[in-house]
Formats: structure tokens, sequence, C-alpha cells
């Protein structure tokens, strides 16, 4: 029998609107993270998540996205949209979800990686690879919308898998 | 005395008999491999516990080809077959500026065995690559279908990551999963991990 | 916490496939397939929807068929393409034998009042030129609690051998 994982670490609910979310001494026993963000935002924005609040300019993406009519890849390098975070995705008025898989979040032998989905019935079917360039361990994350508020209503649940 | 799962705020029942019993999860770790500094020129998980109805596959991938960049090719290799003609393949991929799909059969340039991808020798250092691989009904009698959800970005222009599926040609349940980057080696901290999902 | 609440493994075929009595005591649910299905076509839809509704359901989707890529919404087609969420095209009678599809779909806060937000990847294989990759966003605008999950198509019925796993996340 295997080890069994796949365990929630956090959970927040938003009970009202708030400009970002923040998960404190994360546990540095797991191997990746997952972090499953669901709800609705003030606005369309983008999801950005700086590692330990980490603000500076050290981020990049790559991203593949459906409008719903067009489809297009893009990316964005640093120094440039740097200090914003790692792109995880993409709120909404009307409800979206957010799968990210943080990997190898604790090893400090390498750069941070995180890839996602992100979905919604009104705005974007995507999914999104991200690069911290830090070999520091992850403790915290601090998220938050590039415009906005995140709805009250909305959930943010870390869970850890062990490796 | 209760317990409490210190992580959740969890207070439940205690272990005694008669009480509800606790629940873990059907999703398990089976197996790690991690690179060493030698580099591997292949790894493989074998012998696959049967008793499982799904397996997913998390790893970070480099090679040792430090005269390339952005994502080379990776070979899988189920049951040790390497035959040319028993994989099929298609995929959708963004490499940030244009976005496509592609794929053919197991006769075709898509086909092979080759799919997934590893991160090159002469990326920006400390990258790798994420591939999380899903394979469900693994031990039934299907064909199967591997799922794969692979990215990296390496601050530069040669970034990119593909949602795609490779069919094995093959009834065979599968108790074997090997991963084989057409660099010569998996460079150190290379990581593979093998789940299993009850069902 | 990763928990199987259900499997359903098709011993026949079937027109549709729904997973009721769903319990209410997770977070999320995750549902996990293996479908294809008995029409006389190479692919066939793949649609999902909750607690037997046919109304108020939205959707965008991301779409590679081996050759091209597109992306559309319920929006584009009209009725009755707002009566379900549609997760792809996935295996039917004529693509290659005994190939299934992979089909995983996340349904966040089932037992909330608030709308239903759902997230879908659905991976078709076939040895040919032909496959398909579908990662799809959908909605279902209504404050009920989840209760059931339908599967259905319009290409013909599930064929034995379909599989169905329900998980709820903790």
């Amino acid at each position: 029998m295997g080890t069994p994982t796949y365990t929630l670490i956090q959970e927040q609910i938003l009970t009202s609107s708030q400009a970002a979310v923040t998960f404190l001494s994360i546990p540095q026993i797991y191997e990746d993270l997952v972090l499953e963000i669901s709800g609705t935002a003030s606005t369309g924005a983008t999801y950005w998540m700086r590692p330990n609040s980490d603000a500076s300019d050290i981020y990049s993406y790559t991203q593949i996205y459906g409008t719903g009519s067009t489809v297009a890849s893009g990316r964005a390098t640093s120094p440039g949209v740097g200090t914003a975070g790692m792109d995880i995705g993409y709120p909404a008025t009307t409800g979206t979800i957010q799968l990210v898989n943080i990997m190898s979040y604790a090893n400090t032998n390498m750069f941070k990686m995180a890839i996602a989905t992100h979905t919604g019935s009104e705005n974007y079917a995507a999914a999104v690879v991200s690069l911290w360039r830090s070999t520091a361990a992850i403790t915290s994350l601090y998220l938050y919308p590039s415009g906005g508020t995140i709805s009250a209503g909305s959930t943010f649940r870390l869970y850890g898998l062990v490796a | 005395m209760s317990i409490t799962r210190f992580s959740t705020g969890f207070v439940g029942d205690t272990a005694l008999a008669g009480n509800t019993s606790f629940s873990a999860s059907d999703f398990e770790l089976i197996s790690t491999i991690r690179v060493g500094s030698a580099g591997a020129s292949s790894i493989t998980f074998s012998n696959i516990p049967q008793e499982y109805k799904h397996l997913q596959i998390r790893a970070l991938t480099r090679g040792t080809d430090t005269g390339s960049v952005g994502i080379g090719n990776q070979f899988i290799i189920i049951n040790g077959d390497t035959a040319s003609t028993t994989y099929a393949r298609h995929e959708i991929i963004g490499n940030g500026s244009t976005a496509y799909s592609q794929g053919g059969s197991s006769t075709s340039t898509y086909g092979n065995f080759y799919a997934v991808g590893c991160a090159a020798g002469g990326n920006t250092a400390n990258t790798f690559n994420i591939n999380i691989i899903d394979i469900l009904d693994y031990t039934s009698s299907k064909n199967k279908t591997i799922k794969y959800f692979t990215g990296a970005d390496f601050n530069t222009s040669n970034g990119m990551l593909s949602l795609g599926s490779i069919l094995w040609l093959n009834t065979s349940a599968i108790t074997s999963f090997g991963l084989d980057p057409w660099a010569p080696l998996f460079s150190q901290y290379s990581k593979f991990s093998l789940y299993g999902i009850r069902g | 916490m990763l928990k199987l609440i259900k499997t359903n493994v098709l011993d026949t075929a079937a027109a549709s496939v729904t997973i009721d009595n769903i319990p209410q005591e997770f977070k999320s649910l995750k549902l996990i397939a293996s479908p294809r299905f008995s029409g006389a076509f190479n692919f066939a839809e793949l649609r999902i929807s909750f607690n037997g509704s046919a109304t108020s359901f939205s959707w965008r989707r991301l779409q590679g068929n081996g050759s091209n890529v597109f992306s559309d919404a319920n929006t584009t087609y009209g009725s009755p393409y707002n009566q379900f969420i549609l997760s792809g095209s996935t295996n039917a009678a004529n693509s290659t034998s005994n190939t299934f599809g992979s089909f995983s779909v996340d349904i966040s806060n089932y037992t909330s009042s608030a709308n239903k937000v759902v997230s879908s990847s659905l991976l078709s294989e076939n040895n040919a030129n032909e496959g398909y990759q579908n990662l799809v966003g959908g909605l279902w605008s209504n404050s009920a609690v989840v209760t059931s999950i339908s599967l259905s198509t319009n290409g013909g019925n599930f064929v034995a051998g379909s599989t169905f796993y329900l998980y709820g996340i903790a």
C-alpha cells in the first residue's frame, strides 16, 4: 500500500471582499502544493502569486488561452512584468476556477515553478506556466488580483502532496 | 481525548473501536525517484502495483544537453515497449507567440514514442520542465490513453506549455512506466513521483 | 484528502450516466471518466449537467484537434448548448477501436449557495491525424447544492467498458 496524501493544509473562505489572500507558515514537509481557487472578483483581472511576498523583478510566464472565439499564446519576461508575481489565472465576475500546481516548493536546488489551468465561462479557458527565479523555499503565498477585489464567498484551498 | 489535526483544525473522535474510522486519502504516493549528481540515462517505475485504478506521475525534468535550449524530446516507455509503431500522439501547444495543435498516428512524425518534454540543459540555470501525467484505467484491457500537462518558462523566448495525450496501442495492464530523455542524461535534481488513485 | 465516493463501470451500453445521492460532506468534487460512444462518428460530444437541470449552463472552451486550434462558447451556438456544459469531443465508434477518452472535471464548492463553477479537461486519442484536446470552464447559474451529475452525448450511447469515478475532496 502507498502513502495516502493530498492533505488540506489551509483553507480560506472570504466573508467579505478582500484585496488579497495570504497563506502563511506553509509546512515544509510536502513535495508539491496544489492550490484551488474558486469564486468571483469585482472585475476581470490577472491573479498574481508572490511566494514569500517577494516583489522583486524576477517573475516570468508563458500562457495559452481561448477567449471563446480566438486562441493565442503569450509570454512575459523580466525585467518587464517582473515584480507582479507568478501568473496563475484570471478571476472574473461570474466565477472561475484556478488549479495551480506549485512544484517542489521547498527544494532549494531549483527555481520555483507553477503550472495552472484557469477557466471560466465568462472569459477564458487557459493554461499558464510561471517561474519565480529564486531558490528559496516557499513558506508563504501572497495572492492578489491585478485590479479590483476578490469577492466574498471566494474560496482558497491549499493542499500538500508528499513524495 | 479528542484528536485534533493541527493543519486543518479538524477535531474528531478518538481512534477507539466503534468510533467512525479515520478515512485516509485514496490518492497515494507509490514511489519517488530523484536523480543524483551522476545523472540518469532513464528512469523506470517497475513492478507497478495493480491495486489502483489510475496513475499520476509528477515530474520535474532537465537534461544534460548544455548546448541546447528550449524543451527537448522525452520518451515514454510503457512495459518496456520501445517499438516505433505502438504510440500515437496529439497535443495543443502554446510557445509564447503561437498556439497550435499537432498530432498523428503511430506511424506519423508525431508517433513513435517521444512526447511530454524535458528542459534542455542550456536553459536558464535551476529551471526544469513540469510534467503531470495521468493514466486512467491502467490495469484495464483498453488501449491506454496517457494524458499529459507539461510546460516550462525560462524567462527567455523558449518557454512553452502543452496539453496532450499519447495512445499506447496495447491492451495489457501497465506494469512499468519509464522516461528517457533525448538528452544524454537527466540532470541532477530531476525528480519523478508515481501516485496511485483508488477507484 | 481525495476520497472515492462512487464507481460506475458500464457492463452494457447506456444512453446517459447519472451519479446521484452525492454526499454533501466534501468541499469539492472530482469526476474522472473514461468514456466511449456507439455513434457512427470518429468523435462525439461529452456533455455534463447537474440535478437533472437543463437550464442556466454556460461554458467556454479551448480545443485542439491535432491540426487546428479554436475556441468557442455556449453563446457561439445558442440552444441547446446552454442546457449543459460541453466538455469536448471524445471517442465514438469510428475512432480507433478499444480506445476511450480521458476526462476529468472539478466541481468546486458544490454544496454552497453560490453559482457552481466547473473546470474540465478531456483528451481523446486516435491512431490517425485527428485527436482532441479540450479545456473547458463552465458555470451552472443555480444556487442549489449539487446532488447529482449527469453525463450525456449526441453520439449514441456510452459503450460497455466506459468507466466513471466520483471523488470528494476534503
